[in-house]
């Protein structure tokens, strides 16, 4: 029989969990991870996680305590991970949505500057011509373009105008596809009002979360301001 | 013939479609790029030689300011003509709407240009609505002299905001004049 091997993947800007099924694992991964802060990817069969130092901590943790292995932490190429993507429906960090400046960002016209410029960063980053394997020219133009549309509010002001023109429904869009960490956080309005509407939204696996979470004593905020959470990580 | 179709389904050169498919950017990128909004009057009174002539002169003022000017026709009503070829003349000279739809890019730094022939079917409304711009409207009458109305009208309009008004232009000038009004800045 081979030994258990489990593996924690740095994908970009999440960690992926290539583990064998195990029913303890996944009921310590709900308890402990925040809904905002994981996603199971079907076609995968993985556990993707916010890529920071505190989830690989608890992670490796973990996958010690329930796979009783210690995790191989891999960091993979980029063209190994558009494969990926490629791979995992809706997810499109390695192929730029280019139908506007703001998909091209991987943000929605009610993002905020700070989330555009977290987009930018994010992917300028990849792309960049300088980093050998996996940057593209032509990619860089079209991010770089598309941030220095979107940077300041004045010109922001006349991309939003000439969108309306050209396609009047991007204005209505949807937060991108790849946005993954949406929460019932993300969809509540601000204030108290929004914090009861915020439960009204939850779910029942939500609800089972938050319950499981109070259990063992942790703080659960809710509220915010609206909007979709976007990657802020790099 | 083979003209007349070319010039219906190509882009003029120069224009927001035509740089947006050569150089392989978005349009709205390429919109969002212009310098100025030509707001042009296709009411039925621009048709014939005047109509052809102010023609030659958008293609012209395209080519010279290359993916810097966007066209917006009116008549009745008005349309976007990211393609720069403006619609037959017909109708009537609703600058009302034109205005509302070059609204949106106003307080961006970017110049609007009216060119009309005379005063458009409610004065007061197109009035209105040039009020609430921020930046300047400038206006190139084309109409004949003996109508102070519309002359007086675009006078106006350019005041409202400190705009430039070129009254009384003879539309064979129109392309100097507006690149006069193009490159001397605000």
């Amino acid at each position: 029989m081979d030994a258990t091997v489990v593996k924690v993947i740095l994908h970009r800007d999440e960690f992926l969990l290539d583990a064998p099924y195990n029913k303890e694992g996944v009921a310590a991964i709900k308890k402990l991870f925040p809904a905002q802060e994981r996603r199971w990817i079907p076609s995968e069969k993985k556990w993707g996680f916010r890529a920071k130092g505190g989830n690989l901590r608890v992670l490796k943790t973990l996958v010690q305590k329930h796979w009783q292995v210690e995790a191989q932490v891999v960091e993979i190429g980029i063209e190994e991970s558009q494969l990926l993507e490629d791979q995992v429906p809706g997810k499109k960090l390695g192929t730029i949505d280019t139908t506007n400046a703001y998909s091209i960002l991987g943000c929605t016209p009610r993002s905020t500057q700070q989330e555009i410029k977290d987009g930018y960063r994010v992917l300028v980053k990849a792309v960049h011509p300088d980093i050998g394997e996996g940057g593209d020219a032509r990619l860089f133009r079209l991010v770089t373009d598309a941030y220095h549309m979107l940077r300041d509010e004045r010109a922001r002001k006349r991309y939003d105008a000439a969108l309306r023109v050209v396609h009047p429904k991007a204005m209505e869009a949807q937060a991108p596809e790849f946005v993954i960490y949406e929460s019932a956080k993300s969809r509540a309005p601000a204030g108290t009002a929004g914090a009861k509407q915020a439960a009204k939204n939850l779910t029942q696996q939500d609800k089972d979360e938050l319950k499981s979470l109070f259990e063992m004593g942790l703080e659960i905020k809710t509220g915010g301001t609206g909007g979709p959470i976007t990657n802020t990580i790099i | 013939m083979a003209n007349i179709q070319r010039r219906d389904t190509l882009p003029a050169e120069g224009s927001v479609y035509e740089v947006a498919n050569a150089q392989s950017r978005e349009v709205a990128m390429v919109l969002a790029d212009v310098d100025a909004i030509i707001l042009f009057d296709i009411s039925s009174s621009m048709h014939g030689e005047k109509f052809i002539q102010a023609g030659r002169a958008l293609d012209e003022l395209q080519k010279k300011f290359r993916g810097k000017l966007a066209l917006i026709e009116f008549d009745s009503q008005a349309r976007w003509r990211l393609n720069g070829h403006p619609s037959a003349p017909n109708g009537s000279t609703n600058l009302t709407a034109a205005l509302e739809l070059a609204k949106p890019f106003d307080g961006t730094g970017i110049r609007f240009g009216i060119i009309s022939d005379g005063a458009p079917d409610n004065r007061y409304s197109a009035q209105d609505v040039a009020a609430t711009f921020e930046d300047p409207i400038d206006t190139i009458f084309i109409g004949p002299d003996h109508d102070m109305v519309g002359k007086s009208f675009l006078e106006s309009i350019s005041r409202l905001k400190g705009g430039k008004s070129l009254g009384q232009t003879e539309v064979r000038e129109l392309e100097a004049k507006m690149t006069k009004l193009l490159t001397d800045g605000n």
